[in-house]
């Protein structure tokens, strides 16, 4: 039920849209898959979900950064309106705060990127206060992070707060939030009629992808290998920026368990596998002048939050 | 001999050709040093803006100025790609990707969706306002920021 839950749009649409060259398109299309390293594949219906559900069909031409901002924005407005929650006026106290520290988050990510990443964000990174009791944060395409108030609250330090900010930042760069919208478009039959497609086509194609989007980025999760990767870039991140790169492997570890609550938890690998790929990191018996400094003002802006 | 010369000006003529990069973002940190966490320089680029490239080093680019050949600039502040354009194997990429990547995802597209969900209005709405009223961290709040907290390379 799961499959048929993200594969029905594609599926659906492509029997919509691709009428015209539907008489050719299952065997190209099973080629087409086949070349790359698909399995399983039967069906142009299959075709859509094996792809986008297993990822096999690798990055090839990508969109714009002015593409993938609009898509962004529009996956950022269906994922704040499915949290049901009212984002913090961008001038509160903890907004500004959130703020910087996706700044620092943000520019140690930029400055650590490699050649295959996404460039950075269009308009930037724009950070969001969510007011949710949910422990949740979610990366979006086109820079847009949005981190609840109950993953504000679960978070003990500035650390572990920019730790949940850097895996989001992560999925961004790396392009793991676009990576089932581009897989998508890819289809074979899909492009063939977005091609020769009037407008309407085109709409109904940027609408369908706007759920998908929502889909992977709030309830299915980027993947195992991409949550384990987001991780572990985080961690180096995090190292680079001067703030403690075992704050995730601690947040974590505190809120192991925590997968029925939902949010941040259930779209993930279990947080045992996440800490065993994380690896051990000690923590110095005292903590640095830094990390006093840090902790205080975030303590300061908790007690800040509505 | 004449053709080691011919050969020799063409080298020294393609070693000076400087590069020009577009900045593409507003506050784009430039620095003393290829390097974010450390000291900026005190100049502004804006989007836009041509920039005369005279050194590469790493995701960094040394500018002829503002900053008289001292500052640096992020590959960040003015990279973007085009619709369409390769990434990862180009084999793997047929003429469809690319022209299929052109296609939708404007602004109109945008406005369009919009129209059809009036439910996502408010929420459009706050994050036209965090567009408009949060712009990114500035540089020098961003100094700031860093120092008190110790971090960057003030740990």
């Amino acid at each position: 039920m799961k499959r048929l839950h993200v594969g029905a749009p594609l599926a659906v649409m492509g029997v919509l849209v691709a009428c015209a060259q539907l008489k050719d398109l299952p065997e190209r299309s099973v080629e087409y898959l086949k070349e790359r390293g698909s399995k399983n594949v039967t069906t142009v219906g299959d075709n859509a979900i094996t792809a986008v559900e297993h990822g096999d069909l690798g990055r090839s031409a990508t969109f714009s950064m002015e593409q993938e901002f609009r898509l962004g924005k529009s996956i950022a407005a269906n994922v704040l309106t499915r949290l049901g929650a009212h984002a913090l006026d961008p001038e509160h106290p903890v907004a500004r705060y959130l703020r910087d520290v996706g700044a620092v988050v943000a520019l140690a990510a930029a400055e650590r990127g490699a050649p295959e990443d996404r460039p950075y964000p269009m308009k930037g990174y724009r950070f969001i206060v969510v007011e949710a009791a949910q422990v949740n944060a979610v990366g979006m395409p086109g820079g847009f992070v949005a981190v609840t108030t109950g993953a504000l609250r679960a978070a003990r330090s500035e650390d572990e707060l920019a730790a949940i900010v850097a895996h989001e930042i992560a999925h961004v760069q790396r392009g793991h939030a676009m990576s089932p919208v581009e897989r998508a478009r890819q289809q074979e039959h899909m492009t063939s009629t977005l091609l020769a497609g009037t407008d309407d086509v085109v709409h109904v194609f940027f609408s369908k992808v706007v759920t998908l989007g929502a889909d992977f980025v709030l309830d299915k999760g980027c993947g195992k290998a991409n949550e384990l990767a987001a991780d572990a870039f985080a961690a180096q991140i995090l190292e680079d920026a001067g703030y403690d790169p075992g704050a995730l492997s601690r947040f974590l570890s505190r809120l192991q368990g925590r997968a029925a609550e939902g949010g941040f938890f259930s779209r993930h690998p279990p947080a045992s596998e996440r800490l065993a790929a994380l690896g051990e990191r000690p923590r110095a018996a005292t903590a640095s002048d830094g990390e006093v400094r840090r902790l205080a003002r975030f303590e300061a802006q908790v007690r800040e939050l509505p | 001999m004449a053709a080691k010369w011919i050969v020799l000006s063409v080298l020294v003529a393609a070693a000076t050709v400087s590069e020009v990069v577009v900045v593409k973002r507003e506050g784009a940190r430039v620095m003393k040093a290829p390097r974010f966490f450390g000291d900026a320089c005190p100049v502004d680029v804006s989007p836009g803006q041509n920039l005369t490239v005279v050194e590469r080093r790493g995701g960094w680019a040394r500018l002829a100025s503002p900053g008289n050949g001292q500052c640096w600039l992020h590959q960040s502040a003015w990279s973007d790609r085009e619709p369409g354009e390769l990434v990862g194997n180009p084999a793997t990429a047929s003429q469809r990707d690319v022209e299929l990547a052109g296609r939708g995802f404007t602004e109109e597209e945008e406005e369009r969706y919009r129209s059809d969900h009036p439910d996502l209005a408010p929420v459009f709405g706050a994050l036209e306002d965090y567009l408009a009223r949060a712009p990114e961290t500035t540089s020098s709040e961003l100094t700031a920021f860093l120092a008190a907290g110790r971090l960057g390379g003030d740990k």
